[in-house]
């Protein structure tokens, strides 16, 4: 058998079912392989948006995605991406050819280690055919373990020898599927902390979303009568399923939920890291103590300190003990829950400011978040526009953000792409400035070709947004950052999808309501006012109390 | 670094301006979220200062220190401190020198406030436009302390206005006063044991 035939094959013994990339003499042998044996393969229009769609695939699908490259420039384009799921923390295997083992003259040669430590991810290489597989093996046990990625790497020349075709041990064997449990002094403790306190803060994030963990962070969150607030990569969970839900702790939290956090003597954070976005480098809670329950070993919050109680253990079931602990303990608490403060959650109504022929950014979300069911899957894009849906979508759904993840534009419209393949191709829309969206515009032809149910929600100032407000808070040119588009509904339907270009509420609703009726690979340019400046800017460039 | 570069008009006479802008109890008074607290054998005293930048309170601590000139009616304030999660250094350093003007007291005020640390990146571009609200605040406030006693001998009608005008500053200001003096005893009594 030839390397690149086993190397497949571990592939498809890893679970691989779809990989992104694009074919180069380096590695479309191993493409054909995996061609042969069921794998769907994305050809896409760079390889760098290849890797956002893998990076958006395992997201959704959990388990480490897959994009190829040729060797040199095809390694060279995924420097962005790839710093992105690196500090996303996405387990991902990226497949790249190489130049003939040891041949520094070649035209497409690059030091491929040097470029993969430089680009953060790991590096794991090819070097022998009787280590190919063991090579594949490691490659993943280190992308599912590190939870980051790897870029194997592969010489063409090794690819294209023979070796032995012995069983593969897929790297999910390698792992014990334990469940830790906390450490019984270490529920004592947190017993004591939640006894003495008044209010009580659970801040809910991605890990205990993944663990599914949701009614017993509702169960602990009645017996302590606490607020509950999320992580933004866990915005809106259980939002439909208590009256105290505050949104996102941190700078996208509203007013009333930001006062109310800071008067918190109590923060519960489960499967949720505390980084300094979410406490605001501590700010947030300046009286609290801490209370954390996580997997890892060991984590060091956004405060540069450590939590007073640390459970290291699944969500689930710390979750359980703590609550059990409490009652036989009679521990109970009215803590947030009154009266008062359901009162001041309200969120009292806004007036939109549209001019003609632009609508208020706040407006958009707010129909957006009307007309598109919770099934259908969101991902926050990037620029000053992200600011509106991060802070504003009230909605129960999946909900996917890269914010603070290497702070590159561009990269949401991948992941969304990615996540719905993942997810057997269920619709899914992202909201994306137009700077963003125009990025990597090539892939909505991408989207079209494979009939990826897609609805791109451009929030279109004509403009780098995030650049005129910040040039015009600091007294630069901001008209330097105006840059106008044509209509991109138009170079939708070119690129062969649906397309709008909606001006007004009405002409938004038709739009959407056809691609719910008839979900396929859609943009909706959504003209919109540079007006309104989001709350996050407010706070930041002004230091309105807002 | 957030400079502060502020001329204040106070319609008073530059020796009450002096008298109040030399005393750190009335200073402080004129700031709003700020407390004095114990002061030390050198001259220098404590202090806590409460900013809000957005929607999030920072509360500061600091060492500050006042060098007074009343010859040439010039003094200078230093400050340096910490706030509460520790994550953030700042210094603080003003020249004020108060001077006659046309008929009025100019106040110029020079200062310059840096931060270092976890706040800093925060509260951005924005603590530029949270010391400028604040400074405006203290102009605000110190025009109106350096404002002539009210004559008890006005005539009815006014004394009528005045009672139900009645800034609450006066009553917070007169009870700082009482505080400040509570303070300074008891700070006397503690070293003296
Ligand atoms: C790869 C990359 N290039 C440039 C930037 C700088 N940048 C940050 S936001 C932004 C504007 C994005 O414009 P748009 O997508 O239209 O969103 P808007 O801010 O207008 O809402 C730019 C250029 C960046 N963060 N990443
Ligand atoms: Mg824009």
């Amino acid at each position: 058998m030839k390397v690149y035939e086993v190397l497949a094959q571990a592939f498809v013994a890893e679970g691989t079912s779809d990989v992104f990339g694009m074919m180069g003499d380096a590695n479309m042998h191993w493409m054909n392989a995996l061609a042969q044996r069921g794998v769907r393969l994305y050809e896409v229009r760079h390889e760098g948006s290849g890797l956002g769609m893998a990076d958006g695939w395992a997201r959704a699908a959990g388990r480490p995605g897959v994009v190829t490259t040729t060797s040199g420039p095809g390694v060279a384009q995924l420097a962005t991406s790839m710093i992105c799921a690196s500090r996303a923390r996405t387990p991902l295997v990226a497949f790249c050819g190489e130049t003939p083992w040891g041949d520094q003259s070649a035209v497409q040669y690059l030091d491929q280690r040097r470029f993969a430590a430089a680009i953060e991810c790991g590096f794991v290489h090819v070097s022998r055919p009787d280590l190919a597989a063991e090579a594949v093996q490691k490659a993943f046990y280190l992308a599912r373990t590190e939870s980051r990625p790897i870029m194997l790497s592969a010489p063409i020349d090794v690819q294209k020898q023979e070796c032995e075709n012995d069983d593969y041990v897929p790297s999910l064997n390698l792992l014990p599927r334990v469940r830790s449990l906390p450490d019984p002094a270490g529920i004592e403790a947190a017993c004591e902390i939640i006894r003495d306190s008044k209010r009580v803060v659970v801040i809910a994030g991605r890990g205990a979303r993944r663990a599914d963990a949701g009614e017993q962070i509702l169960r602990l969150q009645e017996q302590t009568g606490a607020l509950l607030a999320t992580t933004l990569q866990a915005k809106n969970w259980l939002c439909d399923r208590t009256g105290y839900h505050v949104g996102i702790a941190g700078l996208y939290g509203n007013k009333a939920a930001m006062e109310l956090l800071q008067e918190a003597d109590c923060v519960i954070a489960v499967g949720a890291s505390l980084n300094h976005y979410t406490i605001e480098h501590g700010y947030l809670f300046p009286e609290a103590r801490y209370i954390q329950i996580d997997t890892a070993p060991h984590v060091v919050m956004g405060n540069g300190a450590v939590a007073d109680c640390y459970l290291q253990a699944d969500a689930v079931t710390a979750l359980t003990q703590l609550s059990q602990a409490l009652e036989s303990r009679s521990v109970r608490l009215d803590g947030y829950h009154t009266a008062d403060v359901r009162t001041r959650l309200t969120i009292p109504p806004v007036e939109f400011r549209s001019e003609p022929g632009r609508l208020d950014p706040r407006e958009v979300i707010q129909v957006l978040d009307t007309e598109l069911p919770g099934e259908i899957g969101l991902v926050l894009g990037s620029g000053h526009q992200t600011d509106f849906g991060t802070m504003l979508f009230q909605r129960s759904r999946e909900v996917m953000s890269n914010y603070g993840m290497f702070g590159a534009i561009g990269q949401a419209p991948l992941l969304t792409i990615g996540a719905i393949v993942a997810g057997g191709n269920k619709p899914a829309f992202v909201v994306e400035g137009d700077a963003s969206f125009l990025m990597h515009l090539p892939e909505f032809e991408t989207a079209c070709r494979y009939d990826i149910p897609v609805l791109v929600v451009v929030m279109n100032d004509e403009a780098l947004g995030a650049e005129y407000h910040k040039a015009m808070a600091s007294g630069l040119d901001p008209e330097l950052a105006v840059i106008p588009t044509p209509e991109l509904g138009q170079v939708a339907v070119a690129l062969g999808g649906g397309g709008a270009t909606v001006r007004t509420a009405e002409q938004l609703r038709a739009a959407l309501n056809e691609y719910v009726r008839n979900p396929r690979p859609t943009v909706i340019d959504v003209r919109i006012t540079r007006d309104v400046v989001s709350v996050p800017y407010r706070r930041l460039l002004y230091g309105e109390d807002v | 670094m957030i400079t502060i570069t502020e001329e204040i008009a106070v319609p008073s006479t530059p020796s009450r301006v002096w008298e109040i802008i030399s005393d750190p109890a009335e200073v402080v008074s004129c700031i709003s979220g700020a407390e004095l607290g114990a002061s030390h054998e050198d001259g220098s005293f404590d202090g806590t200062l409460v900013v809000k930048f957005g929607a999030v309170r920072v509360k500061f601590a600091a060492v500050v220190a006042l060098e007074l000139d009343p010859e040439t009616l010039e003094g200078r304030l230093t400050a340096r401190g910490r706030d509460g999660q520790r994550a953030t250094r700042f210094t603080a350093e003003a020249t004020f020198r108060v001077r006659q003007g046309d008929g009025e007291t100019r106040v110029q005020v020079d200062g310059e406030i840096s931060l270092n640390g976890k706040l800093a990146s925060l509260v951005e571009a924005g603590a530029g436009a949270v010391v400028s609200r604040m400074t405006k605040e203290f102009s605000d406030q110190l025009i109106q302390r350096c404002a002539p006693e009210r004559a008890p001998e006005a005539a009815p009608g006014i004394a009528l206005v005045t009672t139900t005008t009645t800034p609450p500053a006066r009553s917070l200001f007169g009870r700082l006063r009482a505080w400040w003096a509570r303070l300074r005893r008891k700070e006397a009594h503690a070293k003296a044991e």
